[in-house]
């Protein structure tokens, strides 16, 4: 049984004749004790997917099965089953956490909103919940206003462990966190999984915290899927010219200070509108190696090592695969 | 100092972040010290204190607690300020300054219950229309222009006319029409405060739309809030007295400042106190709000 | 190597509602060469950005400089007036903000930013009759025009002839960024002071950017301050690197040689923290930056080091030369063997 199962799901906003297609096609499966990895940038389509998996938004087409449970339809039991199973840790510490309440009250409320346990059950869940994200007890009575950026982002990541989820959905959870903090926030994370064995998705920009706080990577670009294999895999060889363009991207510590005339392969241009996606392959316009075909048709999704796909048309099939 | 490092084995992975928190400065003494720099405000605050004080304990503080009702002294009718009467007396012999202190509980409690009416109508309404949106955003939202649209004077003085003038129908009109302010204003802070992450967390969390919208975002209200109350309170006097001045609302012989300011109208030429005095409390009155609610917007300006 | 601009002991601080003085830069020196690149790199709250701020002269109104010196060509800019400082701005030095969509107007179009840009840049007082002068004459107008148009084809932007005519909201956050860039660089600046220009935009975009920085500012042989938390792209732009935490200076050289070898505890917890792409192990550093009022004499760090000794909270540890052409604030410098 998978925890989450994805099938050729699309999601359109915007009108009929208008359509912005944040999502197209996207098909993902998440077994217990998982780690995915999603990687994209603005208008992937990866808050979308978040979304979706929540139970925040709806599908324009395709199934959501959730513990073996099809979910797609977001009913009422849906929706309280997903919120049963599935929890998040939000990017922004400062926005997530109401300011206006008690640390206490904001990481009971999950426990409180879904009626588990009396209230003395629900207050030793929550010292316990702040013991094992390392924040002390006297943080209980304080308020978010009163606490620092990592120990806020521990307080969210303690009210998404509250209700022993399925599933955890990490956006970006180290994106506003300075780097001595980050490393620790996500230290903890690491940590919290390899105890738990929760199964989790984490949405992340940085290749560096992906490559440690995922076993399995999907890099997402105008919708899509355009590459995924295991983290292994994806980061000794990228197959698809955006991943490649990604990690020629991240500047590393260590790198040589560049000159003029160097040459580096970067994607070239901006990311297109959803609203306005290109013909054949989206990545075409910005891809330094695009060819005629590129232009015209749509590339399918090729294996190119087991377990690992790109769509993508300059990629080799691996040998013996369709 | 050394002794002050942290431990660094830690059973937990990412450690244990034990680092100092903040302490926690309650709002009012926030408050408190930030009015404190503003003279203007401390002079409303003063202006607010004393009007409360009076409005509780007005009878006990009159010379003359009988003259706030239909009493008559026609041997000291129409006298000038003096050290026995200190805002003179009025045309049936009744000390002004006894009926302008006891005036001022009629005014704070058509404000007090104008405005808890209007605030527990008002501002579930926006947060409702806020956060659900949708057709019901619009229908409660479209219902609120509506009211906005038509003149709260005009709308209290109709409402008078047609039920009869007493203090409950007097509250229950201006109220009516006060309403659509708070719901305005509920509207648009919860429109803001609904884009929170806080809130998804909650709808994450399981919690329903009623408990997102009356203990997330409803607390995020209270300081902005606060302010608008304070400011209304002293329109909502002057708009009681334009009342009473008119007819419509309190009657006589109950000394509301609007019918005095009414009554002396006639007697100016010859007997000032009688319409200065009451306006003089009025317009203390308001200026008192104004003052207190400026200060308290600059302190949440500051604050945030 | 004579520097160009030099900040000496640099002290800011500001009263707070207690009426107790806060002091944010703790003795901040710093210098830059001709043409050359340098990057502040530290956490927030360590003080690049009021240090940044001060050096264009556009501290908020409640920090004051209480001591040290910002010399430009033998001119100490704390003395200079507004006026004087405003001429400066633009030429002398010039700033590349952080958030590209919130630092361009958007009722004016692209070339309309730039028109007193170039019209009246390096004046210390614009008259109506100045500001009209140039607006009535039309070869004033086409003049300006051209060079907004060549200002905007340096930066690559695509057909600039159409962009000069759109409003801000019409560009991408990558688009308005590259207009920033050109309109700092318009005045032929000496020195750019760059405020992490990429970290609100994506990746790859954000990747473009500083190449582009990069190879506008060598071009021109104008010297560059880039300020970011980004280890990574310190080692890709600057020449020489200062590590900074809790309003001072405690690392300063060659980037290359401070990323490899630190001698400051603090920049070898940083180098450690960043998670790599690589199998190599990350980890933090324990505890959180502490209040400014709290520091008290002694090093800022002692209370996240794994190295303190009692000395540590004696004194502050002065920027003293530790080989290599490096300087580093710390009092076991030289004895320590730390890991990067």
């Amino acid at each position: 049984m998978s925890v989450l199962d994805l099938t050729h799901i699309s999601r359109n906003f915007g009108t009929a004749s208008r359509p912005v297609r944040a999502l197209r096609d996207v098909s993902l499966r998440i077994e217990k004790g998982e780690r995915l990895g999603i990687v994209g940038e603005s208008g992937s389509g990866k808050t979308t997917l978040a979304r979706i998996v929540l139970g925040l938004t709806r599908t324009s087409a395709g199934t959501v099965r959730l513990l073996d449970r099809d979910v797609t339809a977001h009913s009422a039991a849906d929706r309280r089953f997903i919120h049963g199973a599935v929890q998040m840790v939000f990017q922004d510490p400062m926005s997530s956490l109401n300011p206006r309440k008690r640390i206490k009250d904001i990481i009971a409320l999950p426990l409180r909103a879904q009626g588990v346990g009396t209230a003395a059950t629900r207050a030793s869940r929550v010292r316990d919940l702040l013991d094992s994200v390392g924040l002390p007890q006297r943080f209980l009575n304080a308020r978010p206003g009163q606490l620092s950026g990592g120990q806020r982002q521990r307080v969210g990541i303690a009210r998404a462990l509250a209700i022993e989820p399925q599933l955890l959905l990490l956006d970006e959870p180290t994106a506003s966190l300075d780097v001595s903090v980050q490393a620790r926030v996500l230290e903890l994370l690491v940590g919290l999984q390899q105890r738990l064995g929760i199964a989790q998705v984490m949405i992340s920009h940085n290749l560096g915290v992906i490559r440690h706080a995922a076993d399995r990577v999907a890099v997402m670009y105008l919708g899509q899927i355009v590459e995924t294999g295991t983290t292994a895999q994806l980061y000794a060889s990228p197959a698809h010219p955006y991943t490649q363009a990604l990690f020629s991207a991240i500047p590393r510590v260590g790198d040589k200070k560049r000159t003029l005339g160097e040459d580096h392969t970067l994607a070239r241009g901006e990311v297109a509108s959803a609203l306005n996606i290109p013909d054949g392959c989206p990545f075409h316009p910005r891809c330094p190696r695009a060819s005629h075909i590129c232009r015209s048709a749509e590339p399918k999704q090729v294996e190119v090592s087991p377990g690992q796909f790109a769509r993508c048309h300059l990629v080799e099939p691996m040998a013996g695969s369709v | 100092m050394t002794n002050d490092i942290p431990a660094r084995d830690s059973p937990i992975a990412g450690g244990v972040e034990d680092g100092p928190v903040s302490v926690e400065v309650p709002a009012w003494r926030i408050a408190v010290a930030t009015l404190g720099k503003s003279p203007l405000s401390m002079v409303g605050l003063g202006i607010v204190l004393l009007i409360l004080v009076l409005a509780i304990f007005g009878p006990w503080i009159a010379p003359f607690p009988d003259d706030a009702g239909a009493t008559v002294n026609f041997a000291e009718r129409l006298q000038p300020p003096s050290w026995k009467h200190w805002f003179g007396t009025d045309i049936v012999g009744r000390d002004v300054l006894s009926r302008v202190i006891v005036g001022a509980r009629i005014s704070m409690m058509i404000a007090a219950f104008v405005i808890v009416l209007a605030v527990l109508i008002g501002v579930p309404i926006g947060i409702i229309a806020a956060y659900w949106g949708g057709w019901l955003g619009n229908i409660l939202m479209r219902i609120n222009e509506v009211f906005l649209a038509i003149p709260s004077l005009v709308f209290v003085l109709a409402v008078a006319a047609l039920l009869g003038p007493s203090l409950p129908v007097v509250i229950a009109a201006i109220a009516l029409a006060w309403w659509t302010w708070f719901a305005r204003l509920a509207y648009g802070e919860a429109l803001h405060i609904k884009e929170e992450q806080f809130v998804e967390a909650a709808q994450v969390s399981g919690a329903g739309g009623l408990r997102i919208a009356f203990t997330e975002i409803l607390p995020n209200l209270t300081s902005v809030l606060v302010v608008k109350i304070t400011l209304d309170i002293g329109y909502v006097i002057l708009l009681g007295a334009a009342l009473g001045f008119l007819g419509l609302g309190v009657q006589p012989p109950d000394p509301e400042w609007g019918i005095m300011v009414a009554e002396g109208r006639d007697q100016l030429p010859n007997a000032w106190w009688l319409t200065t005095f009451p306006g003089l409390a009025i317009f203390v009155t308001v200026i008192g709000f104004n003052l207190l609610g400026d200060g308290l917007n600059d302190l949440l300006g500051a604050r945030q | 190597m004579s520097s160009l601009l030099a900040v000496d002991n640099l002290e800011i601080g500001y009263r707070d509602t207690d009426g107790v003085d806060v002091t944010l830069l703790r003795g901040i020196s710093l210098s830059v060469a001709r043409g050359e690149i340098i990057a502040l790199v530290g956490e927030s709250g360590c003080g690049k950005s009021v240090t940044a701020k001060a050096i264009l002269g556009v501290l908020p109104d409640n920090l004051k400089a209480h001591r040290g010196t910002i010399r430009y060509e033998d001119r100490n800019l704390l003395e200079l007036d507004e006026a004087a400082y405003q001429a400066m701005r633009g030429r002398a030095f010039t700033l590349v903000p952080q958030h590209p969509l919130s630092s361009l107007n958007p009722v004016f179009t692209v070339g309309e930013q730039f028109f007193d840009l170039i019209a009246f840049q390096g004046r210390t007082h614009v008259g109506i009759i100045d500001y009209w002068r140039p607006r009535l004459s039309a070869s004033r107008r086409r003049a300006i025009r051209t060079r907004t148009i060549d200002a905007l084809r340096e930066v690559s932007l695509p057909s600039p002839e159409e962009l000069v005519d759109r409003y801000p909201l019409q560009l991408s956050g990558g688009q308005s960024q590259r207009v920033l860039i050109a309109m700092a660089l318009v005045g032929d600046p000496q020195i750019v002071i760059a405020d992490e220009p990429g970290t609100a935009l994506d990746v790859t975009i954000e990747a473009q950017i500083n190449d582009l920085l990069l190879e506008r500012v060598q071009a021109r042989q104008t010297s560059m301050i880039y300020i970011t938390h980004d280890l990574g792209i310190a080692s890709q732009l600057a020449d020489r690197v200062y590590v900074m935490y809790a309003g001072r200076v405690v690392e300063e050289g060659p980037t290359a040689t401070v990323f490899a070898t630190p001698r400051h505890p603090y920049t070898a917890g940083l180098l450690r923290a960043v998670p790599k792409v690589t199998d190599e192990p990350f980890e933090g550093i324990p505890g959180t930056l502490p209040d400014p009022k709290a520091i008290g004499q002694g090093c800022a760090f002692r209370w996240r080091c794994p190295f303190a000794i009692n000395a540590c909270a004696e004194s502050v540890p002065p920027l003293s030369d530790v080989g290599d052409g490096r300087r580093a604030a710390c009092v076991r410098a030289t004895e320590l063997e730390l890991v990067a």
